[in-house]
């Protein structure tokens, strides 16, 4: 155990490499919609959709490369992850894993981390080829999956077994199993890589784990059945979307108290932040929308029609390869 | 001979009503409405009670709820065929006229659905009545990718459905007895 916290301090500290900021730019919001099957993609400056790309059935999970010019789509009922283009805005390659692959997480070398629900395994699969290189058995029916912001770690959320399992992303060793609250499911970790925020469905509460020492330092609760959260660029808000109140609470990250609340639309799921921390965007399941939120004021801006099932999205910044992606396009995995 | 009537059936729902998940994936949804002639109070004052579905739904034949409609409520529900399902409320919301509920514990023999959250919520409809909605988010019974008939997608969308239509039928008829 003391080893193991060693080692994953050493990796913390040694790989804590911030992507820069897209700040200043404008961005595209990829939204995964599970019953329309297609990608929605969203300008940031103005909010209209200006894409919707066609996939295949029942999309669920999205995640960017930490450039911003790939992203993942994961297809749990068909065994598959589809492969877009951010910039020809079309799907370029389908990687055939098999399985259930359902959350997922990019590394800064592009090796895509996908949990399968079925297999209670993580994989780490070549971009290119799908080919497993590596597989590690986790907890039961493991959902969303991110990596630490300098990408040495990975973190599943085990729904069935209500654990987060803590990876090495170069071995994909287990090095830590931690008990969290009932039926986690989303999960992202601050950009300074010190906390690893966990929600809670069916205990509608959020944990809170120090990454430094493994160990659970809080449980704050949330609105009935938080399915989606995000930390802003800075660290400074956490936000947590409650499907069962159709809302979005804005949370303090040092004192976690929640400083705003806003209604959004119907079983809203994954949850972005915009490139200058001042927007959130809110993919809504049941009313096929997307949310953008003013993160001082929890209120609702703009309601986008996007889809059927609008589930899961991710924030790139536009003209990639110059400016690094949001921390959490390359950090989020299924964000419902 | 009747042991075996017995025994066959009974295993086969050992065999195949215990997956070892609690749900998939890829969940469903459906949604129904109804209008009805009465004000929304009155309608509401006849759903409100979590715990006395019964008394509007004609699906059930008799429901029973532990701890009103506060945090941590429930209720147990039990179907014309005679099965019974545990219920949660989620939210409540007396000014909205809505409450959220979720199956406490999946019987897919009773409803071919591994687990659902549902919403019912009251709204002002034309002449002064209601329009009462009622929503579900639910998985499909077998959550592999390869589920029989009875327990795939179509199977719980159907049954949802059905279950939703029956009640809000029966809302209807209670609301617009005089």
């Amino acid at each position: 155990m003391l080893r193991a916290r060693r080692l994953i301090v050493w990796l913390a500290a040694s790989l804590l490499a911030m992507p820069a900021l897209a700040t200043g730019n404008d961005a595209l919001v990829f939204v995964a919609n599970q019953d329309a099957a297609t990608v929605s993609v969203i300008d940031s400056g103005a909010d209209e959709v200006i894409a919707s790309i066609p996939v295949a059935f029942a999309p669920a999970g999205i995640a960017a490369d930490p450039s911003g010019a790939t992203l993942y789509v994961t297809h749990p009922e068909r065994g598959e992850i589809t492969v877009i283009d951010a910039d020809q805005r079309k799907v370029v390659r389908t990687l055939k894993v098999g399985g259930t692959p359902f959350g997922i997480a990019v590394s800064h070398d592009g090796t895509t981390f996908v949990s399968d629900w079925n297999k209670d395994t993580v994989t780490a699969a070549d971009p290119q080829t799908g080919k497993v290189l590596r597989r590690a058995a986790v907890g039961r029916a493991p959902a969303g999956v991110v990596t630490s912001p300098g990408g040495s770690l990975v973190f599943v959320a085990n729904r069935e077994s209500n654990t987060v399992s803590i990876l090495n992303a170069t071995t994909l060793n287990v090095v830590a199993t931690i008990p969290v609250g009932r039926a986690p499911f989303a999960l992202t970790v601050s950009p300074d890589g010190r906390w690893l925020y966990v929600a809670n469905v069916q205990s509608a509460n959020i944990s809170v784990i120090s990454i430094e020492t493994l160990k659970p330092v809080a449980t704050v609760s949330a609105g009935p059945m938080p399915y989606g959260l995000a930390t802003t660029r800075d660290g400074g808000r956490l936000l947590v979307a409650s499907q069962g109140a159709g809302t979005v609470s804005i949370l303090d990250s040092s004192s976690l108290r929640t400083i705003a609340s806003g209604k959004v639309g119907r079983f809203p799921e994954g949850v972005g932040i915009g490139p200058r921390d001042d927007k959130a965007y809110v993919a809504n399941w049941f009313s096929g929308d997307v949310s953008v939120l003013d993160i001082s004021t929890g209120k609702e801006l703009k309601r986008i029609r996007t889809g059927g099932g609008s589930r899961a999205l991710v924030v790139v910044a536009r003209g990639h390869g110059k400016e690094a992606a949001d921390p959490n396009a390359t950090t989020n995995g299924l964000q419902p | 001979m009747r042991l075996t009537r017995f025994l066959v059936p009974t295993l086969f729902v050992l065999l195949i009503g215990a997956p070892a998940w609690a749900h998939g994936p890829t969940p469903q949804k459906v949604e129904e409405s109804i209008e009805i002639a009465a004000p929304p109070d009155a309608v509401w004052n006849i759903v409100k009670d979590f715990g006395g579905i019964a008394n509007w739904n004609p699906a059930l034949t008799k429901s029973e709820g532990k701890g009103g409609t506060g945090s941590g409520a429930s209720r147990v529900i039990t179907l014309k065929s005679g099965g019974e399902l545990e219920e949660g409320l989620d939210y409540y919301s007396d000014d909205e006229k809505t409450y959220l509920y979720r199956l406490s514990k999946e019987k897919v023999d009773v409803l071919p659905v591994s687990s659902y959250s549902a919403e019912l919520s009251v709204k002002p409809g034309k002449d002064g009545g209601s329009v009462v909605s009622w929503s579900g988010r639910f998985y499909r019974a077998d959550t592999g990718n390869e589920p029989a008939p009875d327990r795939n997608d179509a199977a719980a969308i159907k049954a949802m459905k059905n279950y939703i239509t029956e009640g809000l039928n029966g809302l209807k008829a209670k609301a617009e007895a005089k």
